[in-house]
């Protein structure tokens, strides 16, 4: 799941710099921007980094109150509720840009403001699924814990041990597949334009399946414990 | 933190809590809405060349010789030759997206212009699509500073600054 929605993130950033001089996968250069349009007093623009600060903040928010309100059994919904309104999100943009766009500022403030929020949501259900371990729409916190793990394993002791070559693992898996992501949203984007957040929508479509078939086999295995243990 | 603001606000319920959070980043949001004119707004007007300059530039050029700061006009000739913004006096943003740029013997260009970004990205094109982007570093009442990137003689950033005449 972190690998796909990584891939998502990652193609989502590369195609909102790309037509909207934007990035909207995460919120530390929007802060920074937001403190060098304020000191310059330049007020609009304050205004709408600030809004998009909130876009991805309330992303966020929202994600992880489905998460947490929701009761034991319906859990998994809790899952695919969030990832239903990024998809909503990611194909309103996808939509709107390609049929709509007049290319006006107004227009651009706007969808920017909606991929954040779809990238909020994102990070929001990433983090909440793995109790603040992982997050996939932006990789500071990331390459800083791929760093200090592999500086660890130049002791013999970390380099056995399991659990942190796994975490590795699954870093190193999470930013290429940002990479890749990225990398395939620059050359649809040349052929397809704003389709290209159709496919990411897509990618998100089978992250639901996905987590959707995990419920099922983790079901099944469990009936079949259950009734093995009946037997006995 | 047990007494610290967080929890002492806390104290009196989750609604207090949120409004005494938010409130003053709402009123922080529409005090800058209200004081503010969208930047698509405040470049529509009449603009005049002031000057050009290197903002940021390789000390040296590919010839080793040491680069001025100011740009002179062999040098602003041999930048423009293949931008599309040509040799313009004055710049005249039209409030529906068209761009004349006014030469100094009359001669006139058309183009079309947008905002991108939160406002700090002048897009420029011609009816075929072709295109050019500059980055509006400064955008008041009566200044405009923009900012592109060249490599002709030296490698840097250009500077333009423009002065409001309607």
């Amino acid at each position: 799941m972190g690998v796909l929605t990584a891939f998502a993130a990652g193609m989502v950033n590369v195609a909102s710099v790309i037509i909207f001089f934007s990035f909207t996968s995460n919120v530390t250069g929007h802060f920074a921007i937001l403190a060098e349009e304020i000191s310059k007093q330049n007020w609009y623009q304050a205004a709408v980094v600030l809004a998009w600060i909130a876009a991805f903040f309330i992303g966020n928010f929202i994600t992880n109150m489905i998460v947490i309100h929701s009761k034991e059994r319906a859990r998994q919904l809790s899952h695919v509720i969030p990832l239903v309104l990024e998809i909503a999100c990611l194909l309103s943009v996808g939509f709107y840009g390609q049929y709509f766009y007049q290319e006006t500022l107004m227009e651009t403030e706007w969808l920017v403001g909606i991929l954040l929020f779809a990238m909020g949501i994102q990070n929001g259900l990433t983090a909440s699924i793995s109790n603040f371990a992982v997050k996939t729409t932006h990789l500071t916190g990331l390459t800083t814990d791929l760093a200090i793990l592999l500086s660890m394993f130049t002791k013999k002791d970390y380099r056995e041990n399991e659990e942190l070559k796994g975490k590795a693992q699954l870093l190193l898996s999470v930013v290429t597949s940002y990479m890749i992501g990225g990398i395939i949203a620059g050359v649809i984007i040349l052929v397809a334009q704003f389709k290209v957040f159709w496919v990411a929508s897509f990618v998100i479509v089978l992250v639901v399946l996905y987590d959707y078939s995990k419920v099922k086999v983790t079901r099944y295995i469990r009936t079949k414990r259950a009734l093995g243990y009946m037997n006995e | 933190m047990r007494n610290g603001f967080l929890s002492n606000t806390m104290r009196f319920g989750t609604k207090p809590f949120y409004l005494v959070l938010f409130s003053p980043v709402l009123l922080v949001f529409f005090s800058m809405v209200v004081n503010s004119t969208s930047p698509e707004r405040r470049i529509v007007g009449e603009w005049k060349e002031i000057s050009w300059e290197y903002e940021k530039v390789d000390k040296h050029n590919e010839y080793g010789h040491l680069m001025p700061k100011s740009i002179g006009d062999n040098i602003k000739q041999e930048i423009i030759e293949g931008m599309i913004i040509h040799e313009a006096e004055s710049w005249i943003f039209l409030p529906d997206g068209r761009l004349l740029l006014n030469t100094n013997d009359n001669q006139r260009t058309r183009l079309s212009w947008k905002l991108n970004g939160r406002g700090h990205v002048l897009e420029l094109k011609y009816d075929d699509g072709i295109g050019e982007h500059y980055k509006i570093q400064k955008i008041s009442k009566d200044e405009m500073i923009v900012y592109f990137d060249t490599d002709i003689q030296a490698k840097g950033i250009v500077k333009m600054t423009f002065k409001r005449m309607t």
